[in-house]
């Protein structure tokens, strides 16, 4: 099946740098500190570091997977090409349940912010209700109102990131040392933990064909790879100096509580309007997830992307009503991790090597 | 479509009746000062001031005290509310006292409701309290001829110069750390007036006693941290006396081979003024050397007493340990820990005379 | 885009001659006491009818009846040689003759009941002096402003653009009003597609008496649901021409002052003509001083009833004992005294408006300190709010295009409702419903938030910054114009030199 969406409902490849952060930044890097610290303690940063580095990879992985021509322009063609129908569409299946399981994720754990911190007693449902209403509203819209939507994300949401001047008053920098003090297995096994917080990047594979002079995007979507993991190391260098690290492995959501010690003359208590102010940033990620779901599933089944993507919705609210304590919300998350990794480490580079032996086969054969 | 969508998103903006819980503002009482004594049997008291509008046109704002009996401390704010027209609210909370008593016992269990309540600041400041913290609470509603909340507005003047900084997070912080120990302000009442009576030292979190007084304070600061203001008495015989005022001062440390054989040198390097004298005359250099080699003498000889007061109370205010792990590979934290107060620590005091002020 | 679905082949304004043939139609002509019939210049002449109030009498006399009264009578095609008139029109034509005399023709024919008449047009057009403009002045620079008469306003306007690039084409729109609707733009600056599509639009009008420039963008505007403005009116000339040189679109409605322009984006929220007439690091503040003042009078008592209801931990120490004392006494929950102020400031706008000018001052003065002051003193509203209210609504009218006035003072209540359910967290969920909205939303195709997104840095120079002449060298890339670069040359650099180089 040829993808070609018209040039009219394509964006412009400066775009995909704001693509990438916008979707690979949502929930995680309020809490992500303490998880990675539990294993790698101050030498937390460096796996960061590393694992921003190896998306990378896996980044350029992708843009070879999708430049082979117009038969391979998004997954689903990509499965098609190497698998034919009806294995390609079996996998184009998981694909979509694993779009949904982000999205899902992203909202639960964004409204158990909200609950913990700002609202006890709110009833989560409906707030799901309504969120999924204004997730419906942006992906009607179509792609290009999506991109929009992360570009102004974005941009609202950065001064958030200046906040991290807070917290160096206060900072005990010395905490960074001793310098790989860990074993190199400790530090592995905390960029596993990782992943989670960087998935987002292979959506590209979904969105490939809405970009126009798509050779150009490539350098912008490292660009962006790179940016969000400045932003991640930033985020954990500030908090391995702000706290000690004994502390942090008790403190669930480390960025969030440092928004408490921001003091400006006339705001006290900045994490309620952090935390409003992040909804600009969690929307996008869960607007192109279920964008990228339904779209595929269109792909993969031929029913009109709308009414796939109310499907999806139905499908996220009961999954959320299920989802109700701590306990249950952690589980799911490490679930996810565990799978967003093997698809991210295991699946991508797998299906490059078996395209690149595929490709040679057929070059010599023609 | 269009119009169904904006129908149930109205709906379902309006079935939230049943959401989220207000506090507006004048529906509440915000509690600021709260003080927890030891009510023996595992009891403890809780006695909180909060702040009631007053009719009228003026911003004036009455104060309240109310005080429960119970395990814990939400339990006591609970029992507060049987009796206070509006439920009492903690967001605004500025300081916790802690009486002596309960502070020896450990206050791991009383602060950590406040590390885990969202709803509370990381700027909260706690003190120790000589005697019974609800003295100090009762007072705290009598003393409103200057604004603020006093005994906030004592400790954050005080921290400019003979307090060091400390606040849930540094508690904290120090408590979690294991090469340090927390270190708070010890309060009083006397007269009609609180006062600060000077440093409690903890072990971990119990109270061990003892403190460093009020006018040692400044001593205790110079030792911990960098800052910028504050000044000292010199003591140089009787009835011969002299202040200095910081400046600036800085401070150092240096750990070497801390797994097997450790030493700690800690470098303080000072910039001062002086502002008062008897005796010495100032007009030529020489004298004010003298006066730089007599102070550093004095001074220093005072720190060293410190420090093995330190030592020997099995106490690391400073966070030597902390420092010592972040320089070595593979710290031995036992090992520091066993020969803490044998370790020779060595204060290396350099004083810089830089102005006199405006006269000779 | 179409009102009503109505038969294609009529064209715009396309009207039923109602009468079925000439004798009706003089008949109903007749049935008007201001339609004279006369025989000129004796019992034998020539039959002369027109509408008193529609024709110069003046012309009248001097031209036609002067020429006539020294002649013998002849055949009207001669006649139409004699008179000194332009585009005389000799026709039977139903049509031709409605709506020919009704526009101010005199219809002369040769004896009673003749079909052929010959129309010679008389107009007497009663129009308004050039005045000053009303919603848009500005301290310096021009005080003209349109007028009713499209033929004064087409004047005003090419007068600025002596080129004969500036084209306008003319349509009529209304079925009963027949209005005359001229759509002016530069060609070879302007986008053809933006031409195509709003002689289209304005081709399907169908609606019976458009009286105002405003009916017309309602009609034709891309979203007719959106309480943002997609066309943006103007009153002045000078405002036109400079945008029309931009490579937009202009729209003039006889009997309308306004002009309409588009596209548009939502930066002209906040940019006023003034802005080009200052140096631009002035004309750069004053655009980030409305942003400011639009996001104040947006935001400010959705984020107090939101603070004081749910979040007072927000609020800094000191702040505290002002805003509780203030709110002790008063016994309504935060959102019910916003609301009733809001609802007070509106009722004191709405009959600002209405109140003869006379009345106007006294009663501004007295609903707004006296009834202020009361208020507040009855222990009614706090005056924390009174004041910020105020502010707000003060600042709501430093947006220069009064219909974006309007949207704002209305998108504060869907913020009021939101804040009073969810808080802070209420506010942010409606600003992103609303940003769904402004996302989706085109101005004559092309997307209401550039330059924001798509993000287009080079139309930043002119968007809330405001770069010298001198920077702005091509026009602004959301218009798609056929011909970007506005300068030719560059100015020469003058070579200054410095003291210190001596």
């Amino acid at each position: 099946m040829e993808v070609k969406p018209n040039e009219t409902k394509q964006i412009s490849p400066f775009f995909v740098f704001f693509l990438m952060p916008g979707m690979q930044i949502g929930v995680g890097i309020l809490g992500f500190e303490r998880i990675i610290a539990k294993e790698a303690g101050q030498d937390a940063w460096i796996s960061v570091l590393i694992s921003g580095l190896i998306i990378n990879v896996l980044l350029w992985m992708c843009f070879k997977l999708l430049g082979r021509g117009p038969q391979t322009l998004d997954l689903v063609a990509i499965h098609k090409d190497l698998f034919g129908k009806w294995v390609g569409n079996a996998f184009n299946i998981l694909f979509i349940l694993y779009f949904i399981m982000i999205s899902i994720i992203l909202i639960r754990t964004y409204l158990e912010v909200i609950q913990v911190w700002m609202f006890p007693g709110v009833n989560v449902l409906m707030l799901i209700t309504i969120i999924l209403i204004l997730v419906y509203r942006f992906v009607e819209g179509g792609f290009r109102v999506i991109t929009g939507f992360c570009i102004i994300g974005l941009i609202i949401g950065s001064p958030l990131f200046l906040l991290n001047y807070f917290p160096l008053k206060y900072a005990h920098f010395e905490n960074l040392g001793p310098l790989l003090d860990h074993s190199f297995l400790e530090i592995m096994k905390a960029c596993k933990k990782m992943t989670l917080n960087y998935l987002g990047f292979e959506l590209i594979l979904i969105y490939y064909p809405f970009i126009k002079n798509r050779e150009k995007s490539q350098k912008w979507a490292h660009l962006g790879a790179l940016f969000t993991m400045v932003i991640y190391v930033v985020s954990i260098l500030v908090s391995l100096a702000y706290y000690h690290q004994d502390q942090l492995k008790d403190v669930i959501w480390a960025t969030l509580t440092l928004w408490k010690i921001v003091d400006l003359p006339f705001i006290e208590r900045f994490e309620y309007i952090g935390i409003s102010v992040w909804l600009f940033m969690v929307l996008p990620n869960v607007c192109l997830g279920v964008w990228a779901a339904s779209r595929t599933a269109k792909r993969v089944f031929g029913f009109r992307q709308k009414k796939m993507m109310v499907l999806i919705l139905i499908i996220i609210l009961v999954s959320c009503i299920f989802l109700d304590n701590r306990y249950r919300i952690d589980k799911f998350n490490t679930i996810s991790s565990q799978i967003g990794f093997y698809i991210v480490y295991l699946y991508l580079p797998l299906l490059f090597i078996w395209q690149s032996i595929v490709y040679k086969v057929r070059g010599h054969k023609s | 479509m269009k119009i169904k969508l904006l129908l149930i998103t109205l709906a379902s903006f309006l079935m939230t009746a049943c959401g989220v819980e207000k506090q507006i503002l004048e529906d509440i009482l915000i509690a600021e000062v709260v003080g927890y004594d030891d009510a023996g049997d595992k009891k403890i008291k809780g006695t909180v001031v909060v702040s009631v509008p007053q009719p009228g046109e003026e911003a004036d704002l009455g104060k309240e005290v109310y005080e429960a009996d119970s395990h814990d401390i939400k339990a006591a704010r609970q029992q507060e509310n049987a009796k206070t027209p509006y439920p009492i609210v903690g967001g605004r909370l500025t300081v916790t006292l802690y009486g002596e008593e309960l502070a020896s016992k450990g206050l791991n269990d009383y602060v950590d409701t406040y590390r885990r309540d969202p709803m509370v600041g990381r700027d909260l400041y706690l003190a120790v309290v000589h005697g019974k913290a609800e003295d100090v609470v009762k007072m705290e509603p009598k003393l409103i001829k200057t604004p603020g909340v006093q005994v906030k507005e004592l400790i954050e003047q005080n921290i400019r110069t003979n307090l060091p900084d400390v606040d849930l997070h540094r508690y904290l912080y120090a408590c979690h750390g294991n090469g340090i120990d927390p270190v708070l302000p010890l309060l009083e009442t006397t007269g009609n007036q609180i006062r600060v009576r000077g440093i409690a030292l903890f072990k971990k979190d119990r109270y061990i006693g003892k403190y460093i007084p009020y006018e040692e304070g400044f001593l205790y600061k110079v030792l911990s941290e960098n800052f910028k203001l504050g000044s000292y008495e010199i003591k140089w015989k009787e009835n011969d006396f002299t202040d200095i005022n910081n400046v600036e001062s800085r401070v150092h440390y240096h750990i070497s081979n801390a797994n097997q054989d450790p030493k700690v040198r800690i470098e303080v390097k000072m910039k001062a003024s002086l502002l008062e004298v008897q005796g010495y005359d100032l007009g030529k250099a020489v004298d004010l050397n003298k006066i730089e080699v007599r102070a550093e003498r004095v001074i220093g000889k005072k720190l060293n007493e410190m420090v093995t007061m330190f030592q020997e109370n099995h106490i690391d205010p400073l966070a030597l340990g902390d420092h010592a792990k972040s320089k070595t590979r593979n710290f031995d934290q036992k090992h520091w820990e066993e020969t803490y107060p044998d370790i020779p620590i060595e204060v290396d005091l350099d004083i810089e005379m830089i102005q006199t002020g405006i006269a000779e | 885009m179409r009102l009503f679905k109505g038969k294609r082949e009529m064209d715009s304004g396309s009207f039923q001659v109602t009468s079925k043939d000439f004798q009706e139609l003089l008949k109903k002509f007749k049935a008007s006491d201001d339609f004279l019939t006369f025989q000129f210049p004796n019992d034998d002449g020539y039959i002369i009818s027109y509408f008193n109030s529609l024709v110069s009498v003046q012309q009248l006399h001097e031209q036609v009846l002067a020429v006539m009264s020294n002649q013998p009578k002849k055949v009207l095609k001669q006649l139409k040689g004699d008179i000194p008139m332009e585009d005389m029109k000799l026709t039977a034509d139903l049509k031709d003759i409605q709506r020919l005399v009704l526009a101010g023709s005199i219809m002369i024919q040769y004896k009673q009941d003749d079909e052929m008449c010959l129309l010679i047009p008389c107009v007497h057009s009663v129009k308004r002096q050039i005045s000053t403009p009303e919603s848009e002045y500005t301290v310096v620079g021009s005080k003209e402003a349109f007028v009713e008469s499209l033929d004064s306003n087409l004047n005003l306007v090419r007068n600025r653009l002596p080129t004969p690039e500036l084209q306008s084409k003319e349509f009529r729109v209304g079925s009963i009003s027949q209005t005359r609707i001229a759509v002016l733009y530069i060609d070879g600056v302007v986008n053809q597609q933006n031409i195509n599509t709003v002689i289209q639009r304005i081709e399907d009008i169908e609606y019976d008496t458009i009286v105002d420039i405003s009916f017309v963008s309602q009609m034709i505007t891309d979203n007719r649901n959106s309480m943002f403005p997609q066309l943006i009116d103007t009153e002045r000339p000078d405002h036109l021409a400079s945008v029309l040189s931009e490579g937009k679109i202009g729209i003039m409605l006889d009997g309308s002052p306004h002009a309409l322009v588009g596209p548009n984006t939502i930066i002209s929220f906040f940019s006023s003509f003034e802005d080009y007439f200052q140096i631009w690091n002035l004309g750069t503040s004053f655009r980030l001083i409305r942003l400011f003042a639009v996001l104040f009078s947006v935001l400010s008592s959705p984020l107090y009833v939101a603070v004081l209801t749910y979040h007072y931990q927000v609020i800094p120490t000191d702040l505290l004992p002002i805003l509780i004392s203030s709110r002790g006494v008063i016994p309504f929950p935060p959102i019910l005294e916003a609301i009733v102020l809001e609802g007070t400031i509106e009722l004191l706008r709405e009959a600002a408006v209405r109140l003869p000018a006379k009345v106007g001052s006294t009663i501004g003065i007295v609903g707004g300190i006296v009834i202020g002051t009361a208020a507040v003193e009855a222990g009614f509203v706090s005056n924390v709010l009174l004041m910020l209210v105020a502010l707000a609504a003060l600042a709501s009218f430093t947006v220069p295009i009064y219909q974006i006035s309007n949207t704002i003072r209305l998108i504060r209540f869907p913020f009021l409702i939101a804040a009073q359910l969810y808080g802070l967290f209420g506010i942010a969920l409606c600003s992103a419903f609303i940003l769904s909205h402004l996302l989706k939303l085109t101005s004559l195709g092309s997307p209401y938030l550039d330059p924001l997104y798509p993000l287009r840095i080079h139309d930043f120079k002119d968007s809330l910054i405001r770069l010298p002449f001198s920077k702005q060298k091509k026009r602004p890339q959301f218009l798609r114009t056929e011909n970007p670069l506005r300068i030719r040359k560059e100015a020469e650099k003058r070579n200054i030199r410095n003291d210190i180089d001596e």
